[in-house]
């Protein structure tokens, strides 16, 4: 991978990347248990497993780079460099959120670090990207966007449109498609005609790459190739990680037993990233058993003040619903 | 789009500008960076507005016919009516969406649709509906120099209708009725085409000796309900005239609001003369039925007088 | 397309012409396009000449066979497609036909009027839409004093005989009632009106606000009226109310009589609001649309005879009210201002009271106040 990247040194930016992992994985797990407690209003759609997509994406990004999301927005909005308590709080209801508790977990959004939120509607970041590509290009700044949205918004009609609008204007776009094999129950199988969803770029005259979503590093090497091009005014690329969620669609949703085999989920499993990546500091020397522990344990109790900062938030006064329309 | 190079035009055909030529020139005067001609793709070309228009742009989309917003319908009602809302006011979204709508002689029900009241019912969109040429330009200035998503519904036969318009720059608020014709026995409130259409059943009515107040609320939303109560407290009487359908129509709330607020200044039940809860036909007698015209219009404003 | 225009011929009668050439040219709503010709022959003849502008579908010229005899070819376009009946939506658009219910039998508008003058709303006939009962309806109870109904005039060998009805009726019954009923006395003082004079004409030339000495006399009497309140009672079977609102009668003259429309709230009107308030309602009365409730609830009148050139007079009460204030023309006159002779422009008032209820003091009392606020009108801003 790149020895330096955003300023930092190679070392700098792999305890980075892990760092970032952790967080958003401890972040998850603890909104799961959360909302099995009831604490949590709504749904919740968890990044769990997926971490390495978003990172190695993000790590590549400056503050002032576009982020779009999907439903499953808590993993990009962190790795973006979101705020832990902001974000839990958003979750809960609560004032203090990065939306005054307006959008919730499916439309949480840090404009502050220009991640413009989360988006229920399966694909409709798409074309969003590519105006915010459009905004880009028409105020002459060298910004990207990146994009991020499932296999299944890839057959979503604002897929076509809106690659096809950053293909011809060429945009500074990189499209990241998380494939993670399933649309809520439908396997990509079943779904999708061809295997590789990269392979549609040839249909928009862009590059198209498939990174192993597991490999957080190969994830970030192709990534900065990307969004290197974007910022060139090259265009946009479509990039597709072959990832994996453990949890269910949402967390109503089983992990496994219904539409997925246990076995299936534990082979993944045994392919973490985040395990990858402790094995491959840990045994290059970068970090020491005991560091590693540390680093996890701020990290858990990070999240910890996260959830005591959004239990301690107040709900948003009632005129509040009727404000900002 | 001298005033603010962050205003810029995209929609389909707009160099050109085939089909009702609005933006006819533009593209010599400002440029192909400024003038954008997108493929088809409606709910693409709203989406990217939304994009730019957080990005910190200022786009003005034409949707060729107003039929077709329902292809962007997610974009529009979804993503910039509720934007600002969603984010808890961390961004707005400074967007125009131009359109011509309503029928112009036999488009066939696809390119002849005013669906005006789909969109005065989305919290956080306005609807901007001019019917002359000078409520045209100082409405279309607002919308670009505002904030927020505006829907410009433009009515195609009013394009070659003509009227004065000043030089000078003007704007107009949103949420400011017109009278455009005063009168103390009834109250017609229409918009676009039906303004028309309701001054010229006003003339004929003026010779049966009744006088009808024509008020044009220029905008639906924000609508402004002082003209229109104050109008209803004079004549006492009420007639919705739209070319939308009936049920539902933008003459159901205009009349639940009358209801609510002013009952005691009716002197007689409020009529709505609309289209009938049908797509509009091709042909021309067709057309020309379900469509309301003067006649209609004057009497339903009798069956209310006597 | 609707309708084109003839911009050139592109060949001449007696020309022969081949299917596909080029015939003419025309001008659209958009643009200029080139008509070919569909058949083959000679042009014979041609009907629209070039400059002028045709609808669609009506015939423009003859080509034919040469020598062929022409048919006889009007300019008119093809018979306007059936007017299709609008009842069928009329219908769908009318309320239910008959069916209202009883307890929609009257409109909210009327049954608040109703409400307010005590009228028994079953005594009613509606002549409103489907039998609804309205406002005017209402009104034939409580106002007889109706804005229509010229009254009667019949020709006779003798001369004219005006029948006493409608308005003319009303208006003869409730001078009667007041003339019997009250004891009426009529006192009188003289209101040196210069420096309103003045004040009107600026008003008039520097906000254009068409401000006349009736307005001012009005608000004038609005606010005397809150100090000396007595004046501004009226009667209610055989009690006397004195309301809280200052509703001014202006008495106009129109074609059918006598009327007297109601500023309502003059309490808390400016001169202004007031002029304004006047000029709306005696517009209505000039195109005969005032509507029946600006007509009553009146609580004290103003009768401004000025213009006709009377001086002073002695106006009837408009019963229920207690009092009417009467003004006369104002005269140039000579007047001892400071020991010194002055020409000041002075008006005549005359205000007439029931005095059952109302002494003299009083009365006079509430007569100088007024006098003394038109006298000086800046206070009356």
């Amino acid at each position: 991978m790149k020895a330096e990247s955003g300023g930092r040194t190679e070392s700098q930016n792999l305890l980075a990347i892990y760092g970032k992992m952790l967080e958003i994985r401890y972040f998850e797990e603890r909104v799961g248990a959360l909302w099995r407690r009831g604490m949590l209003p709504g749904s919740v759609h968890l990044y769990v497993g997926e971490e390495a997509v978003a990172v190695g994406v993000c790590i590549n990004l400056r503050q002032d780079d576009y982020v779009t999301s999907t439903h499953r927005g808590h993993g990009h909005l962190l790795a973006k460099g979101g705020n832990m308590s902001k974000l839990m709080a958003e979750l809960y209801g609560k004032k203090d959120g990065y939306c005054r508790g307006k959008g919730g977990s499916m439309h949480a959004a840090a404009f502050d670090i220009r991640m413009i939120g989360a988006n229920p509607i399966v694909g409709a970041g798409i074309p969003i990207a590519a105006g915010l590509g459009l905004s880009i290009k028409m105020r002459k700044t060298d910004q990207v966007c990146a994009c991020f949205f499932g296999d299944g918004a890839s057959n979503q009609g604002t897929f076509h449109e809106g690659i096809n609008f950053a293909a011809i204007w060429k945009l500074p776009v990189v499209f990241v498609c998380e494939n993670n094999l399933y649309g809520v129950s439908v396997p990509v199988s079943k779904s999708t005609p061809v295997v590789d969803i990269a392979s549609r770029a040839v249909g928009y005259g862009i590059p198209g790459k498939v990174v192993d979503g597991m490999d957080v590093l190969a994830i970030s090497d192709t990534a900065a190739e990307a969004v290197e091009r974007a910022r060139k005014g090259l265009g946009p690329t479509l990039l597709e990680c072959k990832t994996y969620r453990y949890e269910g669609h949402s967390r109503g949703d089983p992990a496994f037993g219904v539409y997925r085999t246990r076995d299936e989920v534990e082979a993944w499993k045994k392919r973490d990233p985040i395990e990858k990546l402790r094995q491959h500091l840990v045994s290059s020397g970068y970090i020491t058993l005991e560091q590693d522990q540390e680093i996890r344990d701020s990290i858990a109790s990070a999240v910890e003040e996260a959830v005591r900062f959004a239990e301690e938030s107040p709900y948003p006064p009632l005129e509040d619903a009727l404000r900002d329309v | 789009m001298h005033r603010d190079e962050r205003v810029f035009i995209l929609g389909e055909d707009v160099v050109f500008a085939y089909t009702f030529a609005v933006t006819k020139g533009l593209k010599d005067e400002f440029g192909e960076e400024r003038i954008l001609d997108t493929p088809i793709s409606e709910n693409g070309i709203i989406g990217v507005s939304v994009g730019a228009a957080i990005g910190g742009m200022k786009p003005v989309a034409e949707i060729q016919f107003e039929d077709l917003l329902l292809l962007a319908m997610d974009q529009v009602v979804n993503q910039a009516a509720k934007m600002r809302y969603m984010s808890g006011g961390q961004t707005h979204v400074p967007l125009v969406i131009r359109t011509p709508g309503g029928f112009w002689g036999s488009f066939g029900p696809h390119h002849s649709q005013n669906i005006e009241s789909f969109f005065m019912h989305t919290p956080g969109l306005k609807v901007a509906v001019p019917s002359t040429a000078y409520d045209a330009k100082g409405l279309l200035k607002t919308a670009i120099r505002g904030d927020d998503p505006v829907l410009f519904l433009e009515h195609k036969r009013l394009y070659q209708m003509q009227g004065e318009v000043p030089e000078e720059d003007y704007t107009i608020p949103f949420g400011s009725a017109d009278v455009k014709r005063e009168g103390d026995d009834v109250t017609i409130v229409a918009t676009q085409l039906m303004v028309h259409r309701s001054l010229e059943a006003a003339r004929e009515l003026a010779s049966r000796k009744i006088e009808v107040e024509v008020v044009d609320p220029r905008t639906l939303a924000p609508l402004d309900k002082k003209t229109l109560l104050a109008s209803v407290e004079k004549t006492g009487r009420l007639v919705i005239v739209e070319e939308g359908c009936r049920t539902a129509g933008i003459g159901a709330e205009i009349a639940a609001i009358v209801a609510e607020e002013g009952i005691g200044y009716l002197d007689a039940p409020i009529k709505r003369v609309g289209v009938p809860d049908v797509p509009i036909p091709f042909s021309p007698p067709l057309e020309n039925y379900v469509i309301p015209d003067a006649k209609r219009i004057v009497s339903a404003v009798e069956s209310i007088v006597r | 397309m609707t309708e084109g225009k003839i911009v050139q011929w592109l060949k001449k009668e007696g020309e022969e012409v081949k299917s596909g050439e080029p015939l003419l040219i025309i001008e659209t709503e958009k643009t200029e396009i080139e008509i070919e010709a569909e058949v083959s022959g000679v042009l014979r003849r041609i009907l629209t000449p070039e400059g002028a502008s045709v609808p669609v579908t009506q015939p423009i010229a003859i080509i034919g066979l040469p020598g062929e005899a022409l048919p006889e070819v009007k300019g008119t376009a093809r018979a306007p497609p059936v007017e299709a009946p609008i009842e069928a939506i009329v219908v769908a658009e009318k309320p239910n036909a008959g069916q209202v219910a009883e307890r929609a039998r009257i409109s909210p508008r009327a049954k608040r009027l109703a409400e307010k003058y005590k009228v028994d709303v079953k005594r009613l006939q509606g002549t409103g839409p489907d039998g609804l009962v309205v406002l005017e309806d209402v009104m034939k109870l409580v106002e007889p004093a109706r804005v229509a109904a010229k009254p009667k005039v019949e020709q006779t060998a003798l001369g004219s005989k005006i029948a006493l009805t409608g308005r003319r009726k009303a208006i003869a019954d409730r001078m009667a009632a007041s003339s019997r009923s009250a004891a009426a006395v009529t006192i009188t003082m003289e209101a040196d009106v210069s420096d309103a004079t003045e004040l009107l004409r600026k008003l008039r030339e520097e906000e254009r606000v068409d401000t006349s000495y009736t307005d001012l006399v009005a608000r004038a009497a609005a606010k005397a009226l809150q100090e000396h309140p007595m004046l501004n009672s009226v009667w209610q079977g055989d009690q006397v109310l004195i309301p809280r609102e200052i509703n001014l009668g202006i008495a106009v003259a129109d074609e059918n009589g006598l009327i007297v429309p109601v500023i309502k709230n003059a309490e808390t009107k400016s001169l202004q609001e007031i002029a304004h308030a006047r000029t709306e309602i005696v517009r209505r009365v000039r195109e005969g649309r005032l509507s029946p409730e600006e007509a009553v609830g009146s609580t004290f009148t103003v009768s401004n005879l000025g213009m006709y050139g009377v001086g002073f007079f002695t106006p009837i009460i408009n019963f229920p009210e207690n009092a009417i204030l009467g003004v006369g023309q104002i005269m140039r006159k000579p007047v001892a201002v400071n020991g010194q002779v002055s020409i000041r422009s002075i008006m005549p008032l005359s205000l007439s009271f029931d005095h059952r209820i109302i002494d003299g003091a009083p009365a006079a009392m509430f007569l100088r106040r007024l006098k003394e606020l038109v006298e000086n009108p800046a206070q009356l801003l």
